[in-house]
């Protein structure tokens, strides 16, 4: 047995307190008597003080007491040998708030979970992990079925998509190996691999629901020439951001239920509703619904969704971000005017893009600049486009093989390995280049960077290293250019549930963030871009800093988990840990409990004896 | 507090009440030692419930090293490693604990470290450490380090690898670590630099990446390219060998100079389906080889089902759409299907001059589900069989058409030419004569145009028919067989010959209506009668050449009167020799009358017209089947004729049937209406963008797949013209089907989530799904439109731990962004050496204490009642 706080034996030193109780209350008993003449010889003698407590059964319950309470504040554990572990995997994704027939299927697997636990030996340990998100709920494990119920209790679903297959592997991480069996209580299908130590209680059901599976709320950056004069056609001023002008908000609905149903999608703002739309979505089908709105200038605009058998709850609402019938500024910083016409015949073919050759203009445009000066003084996302020659002639293009990370965004719409005709900048850059590198070009034998990515403090910066001169009409070189500014302008980037929100940069201090479900998180911010991971609910997330308030808006938008009807199975049966990374750790029962209880009955004795032992005494 | 823990405490309670009666306690005493009891035993209970509070205590910083080992970081590696931990134990606070690991496919603490600022002290205590290093397992090594920690405090890991693994999946997993206050700092361990005059390192050539299409077309080369790098600092041999299914399809050798190479090779795709390549390359100094796996989608051209009703030789459209790489099936309208799987292999169908009546219900019930389900084209060309039949009788064929024929519906082009060969069978006609007059007949025939008219009648004093007149094609064959069994016989009367020539021109409808007359001219005239056959002649703008033959004498002054009059020649022929140059010349000279194009029908663009918008001179047509295109057809060419009002003809229409087209080419694709269209450059274009336009989509010319980082995870993008596309994986051996949830995210781009499918190769299936049909109940899967492969997660090399591999920098970066810790930066791990964390502290530590207080003033205030 090991005691982990050896100090709370000081609370021992109650039982002398107590001895002297006693003592104290037996120097002051009186005793009465039909007379004192036979005690008067006594009387003429001083009294004796007794130097011993009266004790009697009552005092030693009592010291008994004092004796368990210290004990078990020292909490003393027995180190035992290794009892069977069951390591309890919780799912707590999105799909387990669908409700059918009144219960959510969360509900059911809290009630499952509990009456698993409560047949369990006590012998038994228990460590529970939920699956959305990744979280020990149990960090030492538990044999109390109270304890572990409490610890359920304290879950919620969250918005988010669960993965069985990794909580059990950092179940088993928690562990340090692989636990004697595991519970899954989800509403999942238990899949046809599952091992034999894993054993799943799916608590789902069919359950028909119609979501909202996809909104068209970013605005390409490049529109359709013809869409961009039927907008300049439709609004008064086709150069101007932010103006109200006609919008059409575009809501993918899906419909997971066995029959079709009415479904009624509105858009509302500032609690008004703006417009509404009806369509009948077959059994399974999946439905484009524009909405149209008359007038609609920049802001957030709530869509929900309405149905009449609809399970989840979290996917019927979402918002949407419109930014007005306005084009993204673009400033060019240059003194080549080669660089200046190859740029600019580059921007005009996208109409969604306003640039100008200025200097000046706003801090958050967009900058092109061939000068690495004006790129490390600006402020905001800048895209760098210099091969460091500084040649006043480009040299004649080359063909140069392109490496491509198709992983990264600047990547999308080329080929892993191609050939580029350009002009093959220095091996050596003439400073340090910041970023990381996304496309690398071969030639000569030499392997150079050619394209860099670098994000700090919430500023973008694409390092560019070709001379525009040389081939600009190099199609991949115009893909290159146009996915950098899409990732400048963060175009293509919206806000789910389970991908970080990226605000700021912000100044050092505390920044209070204030989640949809009601929660203030306080954060010390040491300064720059504040990045919270927390985004398991789905909502607008408000930001207060001393920079003042910012809203972000977090969309569930996720089909896998609003498919109530037929869940598919995440469980993926990887093997799992093979060996323990370190020993076991020790078996440690807690002792407390056990006294506790063993005092609670004392004190109930001790009390019922005091008052029935006194009551036969005579009066 | 549950109800059980109410209920329990009541119980407790009331037993306390219960005794409590008898206590030998009066006034406040009893009052106040019955609360402390009942105060004493709430918070016994409360102990017990287990209930907690969380406080913020400041705990030490845990910082683990993990250290990869794997086979791939042997050697300076380790040794840099190890200098770096020295490094970094110096500038580490004495509060921050730490401890170390180190990793291959699984992590140990190795026993024995030494001193941990001198790293040849710690080399062997690694060197020495229980793991298998002929794997790098990332995943399961921070994972480890989480079960290294005793208490859940805060993790810091300083990772120090290459980040290339080679086991696991860190990318599906990487984001349940930030949650779990696990925040890590790779540190990239560089790779042995050149030594400069060195010897050819043993492992020199490294294989850095490989590329191959996602989709190519049959029959083209498949370009496979690898990236190289020779380390070494002088060329060295490499072997590529290329294998599809066990099979080699290329081995090649080459010499790589020293740096980077891109080598480019190429196989062929030869059979429609997926194509696995596995690409081995050996070094010459390296016997082992370096394997990847690769897969390439290869397609065939588009299916056409081309229905003839006599499937005999294929006619010029076929033949153009073949050269315009589609495959072609031939079948006759009794061998169409009539269900609706029998149609699902062929992208379009044509119905080429086929009598619609041939098409029964079943069958076109089939292709109306063809077209509208699975969007299927069909394209009807002209109309065969019976044309007044078809065209009066309704068919279940009529009402897929986008347009409606007209019963007459019939324009021809009036015949071009009719020429008569008039031969005088009289007894000057005989020996060489008959001859020479065969040559002239033949002569005359191959002047003409296969549908240009021709007869001939012989006469002596009746006309006798030797050739009715029909199309110059039919009568070829037969007039020389005709022509020997021609008899001379006695005496000549012109007038009959002339009267029947003129009936058969006159009823022939044709421009230029001409008879060439062969005669000595010795006739009895009846000049009246002739004056007034000349007038009809006249009338009928029928001219008559004559060319004078006999044995001595003719009437010159009759013939030349009969040519002049009618507007032909009178030729006197000198030798039989010249009989047939003069016909051929004659009929020349009757051919040069005709007017251009008169009577032919000129196709122009429709007012809405959207196709082919490259083409604007169409050839013309010498006849189409009259028609009025349906309310909701579009028409892309008509005919218009001032005659006949506003009202246009189409030429070409077409319209949407469910997600199908139909289109109707009212004329043929042949050589009776459409000589100048089969004669046309354009022919094959024209007609291979009809059937193009017309024809299920191929999505998979404009299709891009492609696995994007979205946040933490990963998720599948699909951009292409689609229209409601379903997506299901099926991974690389063939056993797993996962289906995807797509939604779509913009006009052309759909996106679904692949967390938590594992890493590997898959192949995509991109469908159009067709739903059961409730009327039959049975359910029917189309192929797949276009079929992708993607790799999802980092490339796996097949061999294995043996340096050189390229690092993954990429992959350790991601992992310090998503776990909030530092890429290259490890000393930051150690800053702040303390960081607060929330524990639950028990509210035994309390409740006990005070029931123990309250319990020595209990005791207190019972006094000598105890005793």
């Amino acid at each position: 047995m090991h005691l982990l706080s050896p100090w709370a034996l000081c609370w021992l030193g109650s039982l002398p307190v107590l001895v002297w109780l006693w003592r104290f209350a037996a120097v002051k008993r009186q005793t009465r008597v039909a007379s004192l003449v036979p005690f008067e010889a006594l009387l003429r003698r001083p009294p004796t003080r007794r130097t011993r407590p009266p004790l009697s059964l009552l005092f030693w319950l009592q010291a008994l007491v004092c004796a368990l309470a210290a004990w078990a504040l020292a909490e003393p554990v027995v180190v035992g040998r290794t009892t069977h572990t069951t390591l309890i995997v919780l799912d707590t994704s999105a799909s387990m708030g669908a409700v059918r027939r009144g219960a959510s299927a969360f509900d059911r697997a809290k009630r499952a979970l509990t009456a698993h636990v409560a047949s369990k030996p006590l012998t038994e340990r228990v460590y529970v992990v939920t699956s959305a998100p990744v979280q020990v709920l149990t960090p030492t494990p538990l044999s109390d079925p109270g304890d572990i119920r409490a610890a359920v209790d304290s879950v919620a679903v969250s918005d988010l998509a669960g993965q069985l297959s990794v909580a059990a592997k950092v179940g088993e991480a928690v562990i340090g190996g692989p636990p004697d069996a595991t519970v899954v209580f989800t509403d999942e299908p238990a899949p046809a691999d599952a091992t034999r130590s894993v054993t799943f209680r799916s608590v789902g059901g069919a359950a028909p629901n119609v979501a909202i599976v996809g909104l068209e709320s970013d605005e390409p950056l490049c529109l359709p020439a013809d869409a961009v004069k039927s907008t300049a056609a439709s609004s008064t001023s086709d150069a101007a951001p932010g103006r109200e002008g006609a919008a059409t908000v575009r809501v993918t609905v899906q419909n997971f239920a066995p029959q079709s149903q009415p479904v009624t999608v509105e858009v509302a703002r500032d609690r008004r509703r703006l417009a509404r739309q009806r369509v009948t979505v077959e059994a399974g089908a999946r439905t484009l619904v524009a909405v149209p709105l008359p007038r609609a200038g920049p802001g957030q605009y709530d869509v929900r969704l309405d149905a009449p058998h609809d399970a989840l709850a979290v996917d019927n609402h979402a918002v949407v971000s419109l930014g007005g019938a306005g084009r993204r500024a673009v400033r060019v910083v240059t003194h080549d005017q080669e660089f200046l016409r190859a740029v600019g015949r580059w921007l005009d073919a996208c109409p969604g893009l306003s640039w100008s050759a200025s200097d000046a203009g706003e801090a958050d445009d967009l900058l092109v600049t061939d000068d690495p000066a004006a790129a490390s003084r600006a402020s905001a996302s800048t895209l760098l486009i210099s091969d460091g020659s500084a040649a006043a002639v480009p040299a004649p293009p080359k063909v140069v093989y392109w490496l491509v990370d198709s992983t990264h965004l600047l990547g999308r719409y080329l080929e892993p390995i191609q050939p580029v005709p350009m002009a093959l900048p220095p091996s050596q850059a003439p400073g340090p280049l910041s970023g990381v590198p996304v496309i690398w070009g071969i030639a000569d034998g030499e392997r150079i960077p050619l394209l860099l990515a670098a994000e700090e403090q919430g500023r973008r910066l694409v390092t560019l290293r070709l001379d525009p001169r040389a081939s600009p009409d190099a199609v991949p070189i115009i893909v290159v250019f146009f996915n950098s500014v899409q990732w400048l302008a963060r175009a293509s980037e919206s806000t789910t549930t389970g991908t970080p929100l990226l605000v700021g940069p912000l100044a050092p201090g505390e920044v209070r963030v204030e989640r949809p479900d009601g929660r203030i998180i306080l954060v010390q911010h040491p300064g720059g871009v504040l990045r919270y991971d927390r985004t398991d609910r789905a909502g607008v997330h408000r930001i207060r800093s001393a920079h003042g308030v910012i809203e972000r808006t977090v969309n569930f938008l996720d089909p896998a988990e609003s498919n109530t009807i037929a869940v598919g199975s995440t469980w993926d049966a990887a093997p799992t840990t093979a060996r323990a990374a370190a020993a076991r750790t020790p078996v440690r029962q807690p002792l407390s409990p056990w006294l506790i209880i063993v005092m609670l009955v004392l004190v109930v004795v001790e009390w019922v004896y005091y008052a029935r032992r006194r009551r036969r005494e005579p009066r | 507090m549950t109800g059980s823990s109410i209920l329990g405490l009541l119980l407790v309670w009331g037993l306390i009440l219960a005794a409590g009666r008898n206590a030998p306690l009066t006034g406040w005493r009893r009052w106040a030692v019955l609360g402390l009891r009942l105060a004493g035993v709430t918070l016994l209970l409360a102990s017990l419930k287990g209930y907690s509070t969380k406080r913020q205590e400041a705990q030490p910083v845990r910082v683990v090293y993990l250290v990869d080992q794997s086979a791939s970081m042997a050697g300076a590696r380790t040794e840099w490693a190890a200098r770096r931990v020295a490094s970094l134990e110096a500038l580490r606070p004495s509060k921050v604990q730490r401890s170390l690991m180190v990793f291959g496919e699984e992590a140990v603490v190795p026993a024995a470290l030494g001193a941990w600022q001198e790293p040849e002290q710690l080399l062997p205590a690694w060197r020495a450490a229980p793991i298998d290093r002929s794997g790098t397992n990332l995943e399961r090594a921070l994972f480890a380090t989480l079960s290294s920690v005793p208490e859940r405090a805060p993790l810091r890991v300083i990772l120090l690898s290459d980040g290339r693994q080679t086991r696991g999946e860190l990318e599906r997993t990487i984001r349940s670590l930030a949650p779990l206050n696990v925040a890590v700092f790779p540190v990239l361990v560089p790779p042995p630099a050149r030594r400069q005059g060195s010897a050819v390192n043993a492992r020199g050539i490294s294989w850095e990446q490989l590329s191959v299409p996602p989709v190519v077309k049959r029959g083209a080369a498949v370009p496979v390219t690898l990236v190289v790098r020779n380390d070494a600092d002088r060329p060295q041999g490499c072997e590529v060998t290329i294998s599809s299914a066990g099979v080699p399809l290329l081995q090649r050798s080459f010499t790589v100079p020293a740096g980077w190479r891109v080598v480019t090779l190429s196989v062929p795709a030869l059979s429609v389906g997926t194509l696995p390549l596995a690409v081995e390359v050996r070094n010459a100094s390296d016997p082992a080889p370096q394997r990847r796996l690769a897969y390439v989608e290869v397609e065939g051209p588009p299916r056409v089902l081309f229905v003839m009703a006599h499937p005999t030789a294929l006619p010029p459209l076929a033949m153009a759409l073949k050269r315009r790489e589609m495959e072609l099936a031939v079948r006759s309208p009794a061998e169409l299907p009539t269900d609706l799987a029998g149609w699902l292999d062929y992208d379009a169908v044509v119905l080429d001059q086929v009598p619609k009546s041939s098409l029964t219900e079943p069958q076109v019930d089939a292709l109306e589900q063809y077209v509208r389900r699975v969007g299927g084209g069909v394209v009807v060309v002209g109309m065969g069989g019976e044309l007044g039949q078809e065209l009066t009788h309704a068919a279940p064929l009529d009402r897929l058409l986008p347009v409606q024929f007209e019963p007459a519906g019939v324009e021809e082009a009036k015949r071009r030419v009719c020429m008569l060969l008039l031969i005088d069978r009289s007894a000057s006609m005989m020996g060489p004569r008959i001859a020479a007059t065969k040559r002239a007949a033949i002569e005359l025939v191959n002047q003409l145009a296969p549908e240009d008219l021709v007869g001939m009648l012989a006469f002596d004093t009746v006309p006798y028919v030797v050739a009715e007149v029909q199309p110059a094609r039919q009568v070829s064959a037969q007039l020389v067989e005709k022509l020997v069994h021609l008899k001379s016989v006695g005496g000549t009367d012109l007038y009959p010959a002339l009267t029947a020539a003129r009936d058969r021109l006159a009823l022939s409808g044709a421009t230029v209506k001409h008879a060439i007359l062969l005669s000595d001219g010795l006739t009895p005239v009846n000049l009246p009668e002739y004056r007034a056959l000349m007038q009809e002649l006249q009338a009928q703008h029928i001219s008559i050449s004559t060319i004078g033959i006999g044995a001595a004498f003719i009437n010159a002054e009759l013939l030349q009167w009969l040519a002049t009059g009618t507007g032909g020649t009178f030729y006197q022929m000198r030798s039989l020799d010249d009989l047939p140059t003069l016909v051929a010349r004659d009929t020349q000279s009757a051919l040069s009358r005709l007017p251009f194009a008169e009577g032919y029908f000129q196709p122009v663009r429709a007012g809405a017209a959207t196709w082919m918008r490259d083409t604007n001179d169409w050839p013309v047509l010498k006849g189409y089947l009259a028609s009025t295109a349906k309310p909701g057809a579009s028409v892309e060419l008509e005919f218009r004729d001032e005659r006949r009002g506003p009202t246009a003809h189409p030429l070409l229409a077409h319209w949407l049937v469910g997600q199908g087209r139909v289109a109707v080419f009212t004329s043929d694709a042949d050589r009776r209406w459409s000589p100048d269209w089969v004669r046309w450059p354009d022919f094959e274009r024209a007609w291979g963008e009809l059937l193009r336009m017309s024809m299920r989509p191929r999505a998979s010319e404009e299709l891009f797949v492609r696995v994007e980082p979205r946040g933490s995870g990963r998720e599948l993008v699909l951009e292409g013209a689609l229209e409601a596309p379903s997506v299901s994986l099926v991974s690389s051996e063939g056993r797993q089907l996962l289906p995807l949830a797509l939604a779509q995210h913009g006009p052309f781009q759909w996106r679904a989530p692949v967390d938590h499918v594992a890493d590997g190769w898959y192949r995509v299936l991109i469908d159009s799904r067709i739903q059961p049909d409730p009327a039959s109940g049975s359910a029917v899967t189309a192929n797949a439109i276009a079929t992708r492969w993607v790799q999802i997660g980092s490339p796996r090399l097949e061999r294995g731990e043996l340096p050189p591999l390229p690092s993954d920098e990429l992959l350790l970066r991601r992992l310090a962004e998503t776990t909030h810790g530092a890429y290259d930066e490890p000393d930051r791990a150690f800053v702040p050496p303390t960081a607060w964390v929330e524990r639950p502290w028990p509210v035994r530590n309390v409740a006990l204490p005070l029931m123990l207080l309250l319990w020595l003033v209990e005791v207190a205030l019972r006094g000598r009642t105890m005793l």
